[in-house]
Parts: C-alpha cells; sequence; structure tokens
C-alpha cells in the first residue's frame, strides 16, 4: 500500500506542475486520501480560507451528478472551477479526484472584485494570482478533460493493485476454513469464495458418476438450470478438461458451437475456465467458472481460479487422509478388543474360530483359513470359512508344504500369494519361539494396493496373537501335567525295571477295569496315574501334583492293601480299585484277597473282570506302553460317530445330563424334534436308553485313545 | 458392502455369535443386545451372512440369525489326498 501511495504521490506532483493546478483525492466519504498539492496559488489561498465550506461543497454525497464517469467541471465560487472525476475500483470502493482551480477567460477584473468583497479584511493581491491561474479556453476545456480520462485510469490501476491483498486474505481464509473445519463441504466453500470473489458469474462443480460425469454443484447468475447436466469424458468443453486432466480456459465462446451443450441447459456462458482437482482414490473433479456478460478472463482471474482449484483438491486430500486416520484408530481399537478376547479364550478352538472369523471382518475378505500343524505327525488340520474360488483343500496343503518345510528358520512374515484365478491370498504364519504352528491366509479380491498393503499388516498382528494364545492355551490343555507324570512314570525304568514291568500291568488292568466300572473319564484317568506313581511316597506325588487327587489315591491304596488301617468301605472307588490291581500284580492271584472282603460288590466284580481277563490275556500285548495316552474329549468321539451334526449336537447335551426339555430350550428346537433326535440316536448306536448311548460313547473314546 | 466405519460393530456381531453359538437371534433381537439401531445391524448382519460366518434360519420376512461353525479338514497329509469330515 506504501508503495502504491508514493507513485499516487508522483503522479500528483508531477501533473500539478505540468498544468499549474493543485491536485486532492478523497474517498467515497470525503476524507482525504491525497493532501492537496501543486503551485496553484488561487487554489491554495482558497483552501487555506475556506477549507470546511469546500470540503462539504465537494462532498460526493452532496453531488449526485458526479455518478457519472466523465470529468465535470464544477463551480466551486462563482466563476472559479474545479475539475473533477469519479473513479469506482472493481472491489465497489469509490474516489474522486479534483484539480483545480481554473477561471474562465475574461472574468478576472469581475472575479477581482468579488473576491475583494468577499474577503475585505485579508490583504491579498488577486490580480496577481489570478493572472497565474489558468485560463478556461474550449482548447484547454478538451485537453484537460482527457488528462483527468488518463489520470483516473492510472489511479485506478494503481489502486486495484492494493486490492490484491485483500485477494490474498481472502485465499487464507478459504484455506483455514479447508484445513480446520473438517465438515465444511466443498460446496459450501464453494458458496464462501463466490461471496467474496467479483470477476467471476458463477462456479460449478462437476464430479464422476458411473463412468460419466454430472454437474453436481451450481452457483452464481444464469446457472441453475444446469444443476444435474450429464456429460461424457471428452464431450466439449468440460469433458476435454477431464480427458487432458489439465487447465483450460475458453474466450468469447457465445459463438463456439462446442457451446450447444450449455445452451441446452438454459446456460449462456460468455467465457469459461476449468481446473481438474485430483482426488485421493484417483478419481477427478471438475472445477469450474466464468462470465455470462464479459468475454474474458484477466490474468488474476485465471490464477484466482487455479488457486481455489487447488485449495479445494488440498481440502479434499486432508479430509480423506483424516478419514483414513480415524478408521485406522477405529480398527485397532477393535484389534486391541480381539486381542484381550484371545488371551483370554478358554480353549483352542475358540481362538482358531476368533483367527478365522476376524481374519475375514476385518479385510472384507472373500475368504480366510487356518492351517494348523500337528508338529508330532507330518499332518495338518484346517478350519475354512467364506466362498474361496479355489479347492481349499489343495490349497492348504500347498501352503503347508511351503510354510512347514522343517527348516528351523522358517519364514515368519506374510506373503501374498496369487491364485490361478487371479486373486491375492495374504498368507501371515502364525509363530512361537522359532516354530511355524500354523498359518492364516485370507483372500482379497477387488482391492487396491495401498489397501491391500494396510490389510496385511492387521493381519500379521492378528496372526502373531493368535500363535502366542494358541500356544499359551495348548501349554493349559497340552496335558503338562500328563507329561510331568509320564516323565516321573518313565523315570521309574531306569532305576528299577521289575517295578516299572509292574506298574505298566497294573495301569493297564486297572484301566480296563476302571472302564468296565464304567467310572467317570477324569476319575480312570486319576486310577492309571496312581497306577503308574504307586512306587513314589503320597507325600511327593502331593507335593509334586498338588492339585489331584492321585496322592489320596496312592494312599488309600496301600492302607486297603496292608488291611488294617483303613476300612474297605470307607475307601474311595479309586483306591479300592487300585489297591485290588495293586495286589493282583503283586500276588499275580486272586487268591490273595483278603478274604473279609471278599463280600463287597466290588471285589466280586473284580474277581469275575479278572477271570473273564485272564481267557483273552493272549491276545493283548501288555508290552505296549500306554505312555501319550490321551483321552479326548467327548466331543471328538461323537464327531467320529456316523451321526448328523444335529444328532451330534443332541447326543452332546444327553451326555451333559439335560433332559428332552431342556436340550429343546438349548437349541431352539421343540421337545418334540429333540425326541426324534434321541430315537434316530438310540436306534444309529444300537441301544435301548439313555444310560447305554452315555456308556457307548465313553466305551468308543477310551478305545479310539 | 459394509462401510468401514463399521469394522468394529462387525466385529462385536460376530464375536456375540461366536460366543454364543447355539444363539439364534433376530435383527431386533441382536439391536437391543448390542445397545444399537436395527437399521445399522441390518447390513453387518448381511455381510457376515454373504461370507458365511452366520446363517439364516426362519423366512425373509422374519429372519432369524445364528452362528456357522468353520468347516473342519483333518489331518490333511501332506503327500496324501485330503479327505473332509
Amino acid at each position: 500500500m506504501n508503495e502504491n501511495l508514493e507513485l499516487l504521490e508522483e503522479l500528483q506532483s508531477a501533473y500539478a506542475a505540468k498544468y499549474g493546478f493543485t491536485i486532492w483525492l478523497t474517498d467515497e466519504n470525503g476524507e482525504t486520501v491525497l493532501p492537496p498539492d501543486g503551485d496553484n496559488e488561487l487554489c491554495n489561498v482558497l483552501l487555506n480560507l475556506e477549507q470546511n465550506n469546500i470540503g462539504t461543497k465537494l462532498k460526493p454525497r452532496t453531488q449526485k451528478a458526479w455518478s457519472a464517469h466523465t470529468p465535470v467541471f464544477y463551480d466551486i465560487f462563482p466563476g472559479i472551477y474545479v475539475l473533477t472525476t469519479s473513479i469506482s475500483l472493481e472491489n465497489t470502493k469509490k474516489y474522486d479526484l479534483f484539480a483545480g482551480f481554473m477561471i474562465e477567460d475574461e472574468t478576472q477584473d469581475l472575479l477581482i472584485e468579488q473576491l475583494n468583497a468577499t474577503y475585505p479584511d485579508e490583504d491579498i493581491q488577486w490580480g496577481t494570482i489570478l493572472v497565474n491561474t489558468p485560463h478556461i479556453t474550449p482548447s484547454a476545456k478538451t485537453v484537460w478533460k482527457d488528462w483527468m480520462k488518463k489520470v483516473g485510469k492510472l489511479i485506478t490501476q494503481i489502486l486495484t493493485e492494493t486490492t490484491d491483498s485483500s485477494i490474498f486474505s481472502l485465499q487464507n481464509e478459504l484455506f483455514r476454513r479447508g484445513v480446520q473445519e473438517r465438515d465444511r463441504s466443498i460446496a459450501h466453500l464453494l458458496h464462501d469464495f463466490f461471496q467474496h470473489k467479483q470477476g467471476i458469474d458463477f462456479l460449478g462443480l462437476a464430479e464422476e458418476q458411473d463412468n460419466s460425469l454430472v454437474v453436481t454443484e451450481v452457483i452464481g447468475e444464469g446457472i441453475d438450470a444446469f444443476q444435474g447436466a450429464p456429460f461424457s469424458p471428452g464431450e466439449g468443453f468440460l469433458g476435454r478438461v477431464f480427458l487432458t486432466g489439465e487447465f483450460a480456459f475458453w474466450e468469447n465462446i457465445d459463438k463456439d458451437p462446442r457451446s450447444i451443450f450449455f445452451k441446452r441447459h438454459q446456460f449462456k456462458p460468455k467465457s469459461l475456465l476449468c481446473y481438474p482437482m485430483k482426488q485421493y482414490d484417483g478419481s477427478t473433479k471438475l472445477l469450474f467458472g466464468g462470465n455470462i456478460h464479459k468475454g474474458g478472463f484477466s490474468s488474476s482471474d485465471l490464477e484466482m481460479a487455479k488457486t481455489l482449484g487447488i485449495m479445494l483438491e488440498a481440502h479434499s486430500i486432508i479430509h480423506h487422509l483424516q478419514r483414513e486416520n480415524d478408521e485406522q484408530l477405529r480398527r485397532l481399537s477393535s484389534l486391541i478388543e480381539i486381542s484381550k478376547l484371545m488371551v483370554a479364550a478358554p480353549d483352542i478352538k475358540r481362538i482358531v474360530y476368533i483367527l478365522v472369523d476376524i481374519g475375514l471382518n476385518l479385510v472384507d475378505g472373500t475368504f480366510s483359513c487356518l492351517v494348523l500343524r500337528d508338529i508330532q505327525h507330518d499332518k495338518v488340520k484346517l478350519i475354512s470359512r467364506g466362498k474361496a474360488t479355489i479347492d481349499i483343500g489343495a490349497y492348504a496343503k500347498d501352503a503347508a508344504a511351503r510354510f512347514f518345510d522343517g527348516d528351523s528358520r522358517e519364514k515368519q512374515s506374510s506373503t501374498i500369494q496369487v491364485t490361478e484365478d487371479g486373486d491375492r491370498v495374504v498368507e501371515c504364519p502364525l509363530f512361537n519361539r522359532g516354530k511355524t504352528v500354523g498359518i492364516l491366509s485370507v483372500g482379497i479380491s477387488n482391492q487396491s494396493e495401498a489397501q491391500l498393503q494396510e490389510h496385511i499388516h492387521y493381519l500379521e498382528t492378528l496372526s502373531i496373537i493368535g500363535g502366542v494364545s494358541l500356544q499359551l492355551a495348548g501349554n493349559e490343555e497340552e496335558q503338562s501335567e500328563e507329561k510331568q507324570v509320564n516323565a516321573l512314570f518313565r523315570a521309574i525304568e531306569q532305576f528299577d525295571k521289575e517295578a516299572y514291568a509292574k506298574a505298566v500291568n497294573a495301569a493297564n488292568l486297572a484301566g480296563k477295569y476302571a472302564m468296565h466300572l464304567g467310572l467317570d473319564a477324569p476319575v480312570i484317568k486319576e486310577i492309571i496315574h496312581a497306577c503308574q506313581l504307586a512306587s513314589y511316597t503320597p507325600e511327593f506325588i502331593r507335593d509334586t501334583f498338588p492339585e489331584k487327587r492321585i496322592d489320596l489315591i496312592i494312599k488309600e491304596g496301600k492302607a486297603l492293601m496292608e488291611g488294617n488301617t483303613l476300612q474297605w468301605e470307607e475307601a474311595s472307588i479309586g483306591g479300592q480299585v487300585v489297591a485290588l490291581v495293586m495286589n493282583y500284580i503283586q500276588t499275580e492271584s486272586i487268591e490273595a484277597i483278603p478274604k473279609q472282603i471278599l463280600g463287597n460288590e466290588t471285589v466280586q466284580t473284580f474277581i469275575s473282570f479278572v477271570m473273564e481277563f485272564r481267557v483273552v490275556e493272549e491276545e493283548i500285548n501288555l508290552d505296549e506302553l500306554p505312555t501319550e495316552r490321551k483321552i479326548d474329549s467327548v466331543t471328538s468321539t461323537i464327531k467320529e460317530m456316523d451321526l448328523s451334526p444335529r444328532e451330534q449336537e443332541v447326543l452332546d447335551l444327553v451326555i451333559q445330563g439335560l433332559n428332552n426339555k431342556e436340550i429343546a430350550q438349548e437349541l431352539y428346537i421343540s421337545g418334540h424334534t429333540v425326541k426324534n433326535h434321541v430315537t434316530k440316536i438310540f436306534q444309529k448306536l444300537d441301544v435301548p436308553d439313555r444310560a447305554h448311548a452315555i456308556s457307548k460313547v465313553y466305551q468308543l473314546k477310551y478305545h479310539s485313545s | 458392502m459394509v462401510s468401514k466405519e463399521n469394522i468394529p460393530l462387525q466385529m462385536e456381531c460376530t464375536m456375540l455369535f461366536q460366543s454364543n453359538p447355539y444363539m439364534i437371534e433376530t435383527v431386533e433381537g441382536l439391536s437391543i443386545k448390542l445397545g444399537r439401531k436395527a437399521d445399522d445391524i441390518l447390513p453387518i448382519i448381511e455381510q457376515l451372512e454373504q461370507q458365511g460366518i452366520l446363517e439364516m434360519l426362519g423366512d425373509e420376512i422374519s429372519p432369524l440369525y445364528r452362528y456357522k461353525e468353520p468347516k473342519i479338514i483333518q489331518d490333511i497329509d501332506f503327500a496324501e489326498e485330503v479327505d473332509s469330515i
């Protein structure tokens, strides 16, 4: 602004000297912008004497006639004139330029008389002053008017440049809103811009919709009917910009044949500009604007439009990134929830289901599967979900071969496998302690590279947590106690081969006998363990397995064998079995059973069982170690039976002791249906009632384990 | 397709069904259980059904949903043929 003021002052003094005027400039309120400057003595003296009077007379509001932009002579005092013109800028600001004074030719004497009469007290040589005052002649009039016009234009130019700073402040404001106000839509920003910007009659926005373009937003004069107009890429002015992806503008297009498209929508632009805004997702939005009155653009109009376009681009990218960030946070918090669930999951089955289901959820995949490795045997288990386009079994085998190659440095990073159909499968290994225990695979189709990369990170995290959780659950489930028992049992062999051989036989016999008695699986297991570990003192066993009753069973068994400290009937069934079996194994005869307990039912059953057992003894290979004897849950046994999935569910509940009514409630089916299922199960298992069905399941389970 | 904003809800639904494999529920019932609007839940349930995590019981007018267990194939030998159970 200072620079412009200097220019104006320079202009003022140069012209004042050239024409002998005093020149000044006021704004629309009559406030002085440029104070009077020049050597016109008449003017300087009168301004000095009549400052307020002249100021009031020249106030633009009182002089409506001056709204004309051509210079006029105004008689400020009779016979004394000032030349003035009005200057209006694009931003609606108005200024008034004054140059004076001048007198009409041949009026000198009259003026002296008049001035002396007006200012009788002043000692002023009016005659000398008036001689040096410019005289109005027809030729001078034309020259001055012409000059005034030019000066007016010059001042317009200079003052317009100063308003550029207001454009910058508008831009800054728009940028600030675009960045900070998240909910402000592009349409809002366009309106904000349009409110302030002169020089453009309309603005609009066109967006891609189903392979074509549609005008989605219009602001301004004469463009309302253009809203919603569809066009194709390459069609007309706008369609061309869409294809080239470069800013373009056209002037005087009202006669251009390509503008027919606009006319069809009752829209008649004379000039048009268009800026293609690249969006973060790869699409393009077209920003267009122009004039319906003016056939061309100033260079600042063009730059301004570009700036607006760039600003809207930035706005869209910022918001896209913000949205993406929010989404990442949401997903991350979900992942944390899932991790918590997985760590707290009660069993392996649950963890596996979470991995398969959440894997599919997280990335909106086509299918997901978990290939789990059975370390002991070179086999894998496959749990799958969704609609795979490939043969999932064959795929699992292939993946297993790639990941479980037996090398100690197995792959521990995710890979992307492309199927024959071109679908991509993200494969993330589940591992712990350098050993790959499984692979989580999720099929992904129709997703961009960036999305894919993002998904890989999530799936990798999921699979790492999965690997660790499986290991944790495995430790609990993996009968670490079973292993401990086995180790202690095997240790006996190292010191006393004979005792070990007896313990093997005892455990074998006790297991079979306990089965024969129809005892519960955990009880049978404890009895077997007691027989295996009977060589140790009960105190040692209690210290080693504080949560089990093995020590009690051993203690009772031994006490019963000695037959004096404990009454038979007072002992637990486990103690009874152990006593009978140990006694039999040590003496190798049933005759050694003390007579006083022969009347007992358990003892009688044992005797008949052993008699029967002896007959088939030859066929049983007693050397076969019952090591690693694993008693699965009943569910797996049920699964092996030839039953429908629903029947399996019903049978599971029957075993849990539920009656028909309870089963109906649990499965949300009618009591009648339950009855049907139960009857079918009895037929298939060839049993007469529930008790036999349960017994049959346990028998099968025991034989299979 | 479920918009990405809904992934947490989608997971919540999945975990609810997974934790209660015998539960059979309507969309309205779910909206009460999860404390969400039925309109928000419906597209998610449809997506989960599409992915095979849920199965629809009953008819189109009053659909009921329940968890569908994943398919399990056991004992695939690296070299042998696959036998599906």
